[in-house]
């Protein structure tokens, strides 16, 4: 096994135990994974319940009686694998607090108010050429209990599926020069500073709809050049 | 020597599902229910390196037939529970993603029915059976998912 290439492969990942964060002390594992060709998570595309989707599911603006509080943005972006080809047809999910800094979740004890026409998630399928496009307002940051005086830059939560099982992923996007890259943990599990800024979002101008919502775009690369079928 | 440098677009790095994802992610959990024809159920817990159980997992199951997931939330004690087709003999019984708080990566695993199974080919010997459920009824199994320890699961990296 090559030592630098495994060095060059892991900087890109965040660390499974990283001191920073402190519950990872316990869940990480501590022994690599292990290498393995496998031609059906390489090939077989996990089958979600689609089907239940509707339009309105990427509009998070839509969800309550009226208006959520907050800034109204628009996140769109384009999802591709390492060869920059298009993942069409994929379940894009997403997660976030409120403006407030506030998740609609019982186990979310942040003292900052709930907003009742907000719940915070939102799911959708890319097109054929890969591309997603969520309406939503922009999330809070909110403080945790990591370490004194821990807050979270103000991020929203991506589940990927990918064309194929191997290239699931979750993630988090953040915000363009957020203040507190520099104190949190989790944004500094990822070793690779190069790395680190392709989970920050950007703003576009061309995306912002006047008089209505401020764009920004988010594209996304998988894993899986060879974790996808060739031909695909 | 490193074929990856020649890739155009490096990966988005991955980042904790954290602790509130459960409302959001619910429109594709499936119940926890016995096994039809055809199907088969594996239950288990999931422990940290204090061989206490994560309340907080989130596991997700994939059939080795039809390709369909099974997403399974974990109880406040560990314990977990997918139903998902039967598979090919030669394949896994299913394939399977831990995700948690406090786990910056997703994990991939799979589970199998035997100690022989051709899956475990290029499993190391001594982490074989970390792999391996154990039957408990019918078309029912019994298999536990360790972050840490002497039998820490053998999570695989499809790279
Ligand atoms: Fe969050």
């Amino acid at each position: 096994m090559n030592y630098a290439f495994e060095l060059d492969a892991r900087k890109n990942w965040a660390k499974d135990v990283y001191a920073g964060y402190k519950s990872t002390k316990l869940r990480g594992p501590l022994r690599s994974a292990i290498r393995l060709h496998d031609s059906l998570a390489a090939s077989l595309p996990t089958q979600a319940p689609i089907a239940l989707i509707t339009a309105r599911d990427c509009d998070l603006t839509r969800h309550g009686a009226a208006e959520p509080q907050g800034q109204a943005i628009t996140v769109s972006g384009r999802v591709v694998d390492e060869d920059g080809r298009a993942v069409s047809d994929s379940l894009v999910e997403i997660w976030q607090c409120n403006a407030a800094g506030r998740y609609a979740h019982e186990k979310d004890d942040h003292d900052a108010p709930l907003d009742p026409n907000f719940s915070g998630w939102g799911k959708c399928l890319t097109d054929s050429d890969g591309r997603y496009r969520f309406k939503t307002i922009k999330p809070g940051a909110y403080p945790w209990g990591n370490h004194e005086n821990a807050w979270r830059p103000a991020h929203i939560h991506f589940s990927l599926f990918g064309n194929v099982y191997a290239q699931r992923l979750i993630t988090q996007m953040y915000f363009p020069d957020d203040p507190l890259f520099p104190f949190d943990p989790i944004f500094n599990s990822v070793p690779d500073a190069a790395a680190r800024q392709r989970m920050i979002s950007q703003f576009s101008m061309d995306e912002t709809i006047p008089g209505t919502s401020l764009g920004f775009t988010f594209d996304i690369v998988l894993r899986g050049r060879t974790a996808t079928p060739t031909g695909m | 020597m490193n074929a990856k440098q020649n890739l155009p677009f490096e990966p988005t790095p991955s980042q904790t599902v954290g602790p509130f994802f459960h409302h959001a992610l619910h429109w594709a959990k499936s119940e926890d229910r016995a096994p039809d024809v055809g199907e088969l159920r594996v239950r288990g817990m999931i422990f940290d390196g204090d061989g206490v159980g994560i309340g907080d997992a989130m596991i997700e199951a994939m059939s080795a037939s039809d390709g369909k997931l099974s997403r399974a939330y974990s109880h406040a004690t560990g314990e977990f529970a997918f139903t998902v087709k039967r598979g090919a003999i030669n394949a896994p019984l299913a394939y399977v993603t831990v995700f948690a708080r406090g786990m910056l990566n997703h994990h991939f695993t799979f589970v199998v029915d035997r100690a022989d199974h051709e899956a475990l080919a290029n499993i190391p010997h001594e982490r074989r059976n970390t792999l391996v459920a154990k039957p408990i009824a019918l078309n029912e199994f019994e298999w536990s998912i360790r972050m840490q320890g002497e039998a820490e699961t053998a999570f695989i990296d499809y790279r």
